[in-house]
């Protein structure tokens, strides 16, 4: 019952804090906030360490899933090539593959 | 967007909290769950986009919810009259599809393909769902649109 509350909660202000950090800090030349969600987001699922405990499932399918996003990503770089901003679309895409995987591979690294 | 407004953050934050519900069922129940939800969520989204700027030509430079800024270079809005789901709704979705769909998953499953020392598997898993992810965006976006266009 309490983890099903955590969920809901954390759930719900992890999107919230998604949102705000992406309508405040995103702009026309980098989605600052988006970026800096999903990559703080892919470290701290790092520190978690894949274990498979309630606490676990609430933090990292509850806030970090939420916190962090896709849709946004793939719909940002879809505009950018629609606008013919090849070059910021492929810079945005690669920087968040390499810098979210190098981010989560720290927080492992770390966890061990 | 008005954040001042109560419910705007109740329609983003339940938005938000079913995405993440329907994401967990079916990261739980399927094999390639966040593959899924994340390529769906990501052409839901492109129509969500599509259907805000079809909704009124004066927020063309708004930015969404999403942070994606509206308008710009994308071409001729349509008319505003074909605008048929309330603002907060689009509120709504916008949180669904962000929450539904997750980044950090699959960043953690790509290092840890890495960090077993399967280099070729991690940035495979990565590149699969840009693949998919991608084109359905734009796929999303683009239905939505010719739909609208139609009516």
């Amino acid at each position: 019952m309490l983890a099903a509350i955590s969920f809901v909660l954390c759930a719900m202000s992890a999107t919230l804090v998604r949102v705000f950090a992406a309508k405040r800090l995103d702009n026309a030349v980098f989605p600052v906030g988006t970026f800096a969600v999903n990559i703080l987001g892919s470290f701290a699922l790092g520190l978690l360490g894949g274990a498979s405990t309630v606490v676990v499932t609430v933090i990292g399918v509850g806030v970090l899933g939420s916190l962090t996003t896709f849709s946004s990503l793939t719909n940002e770089i879809v505009r950018r090539c629609r606008s013919g901003e090849w070059a910021s679309a492929v810079a945005y895409l690669v920087l968040s593959a390499v810098c979210g995987v190098a981010a989560a591979w720290l927080g492992l690294l770390i966890a061990v | 967007m008005d954040f001042k407004n109560f419910s705007v953050f109740a329609a983003v934050a339940l938005g938000g909290l079913a995405g993440a519900l329907v994401r967990w069922g079916i990261e739980e129940t399927l094999p390639q769950g966040v593959l899924i939800v994340n390529t769906l969520g990501s052409a839901l989204l492109g129509a969500v986009i599509a259907a805000w700027q079809s909704r009124s030509n004066s927020a063309r430079h708004e930015k969404l919810l999403t942070g994606i800024t509206a308008g710009d270079n994308l071409g001729p809005s349509l008319n505003r009259s074909s605008y048929r789901f309330s603002p907060r709704f689009m509120d709504l979705l916008a949180g669904f599809c962000g929450s539904l769909t997750t980044f950090s998953v699959i960043a953690f499953t790509s290092a840890q393909h890495i960090e077993e020392g399967s280099f070729a598997k991690g940035t495979g898993s990565l590149l699969l769902q840009f693949a998919l992810g991608l084109p359905a965006a734009w796929l999303g976006f683009q239905l939505l649109r010719r739909w609208k266009a139609a009516d």
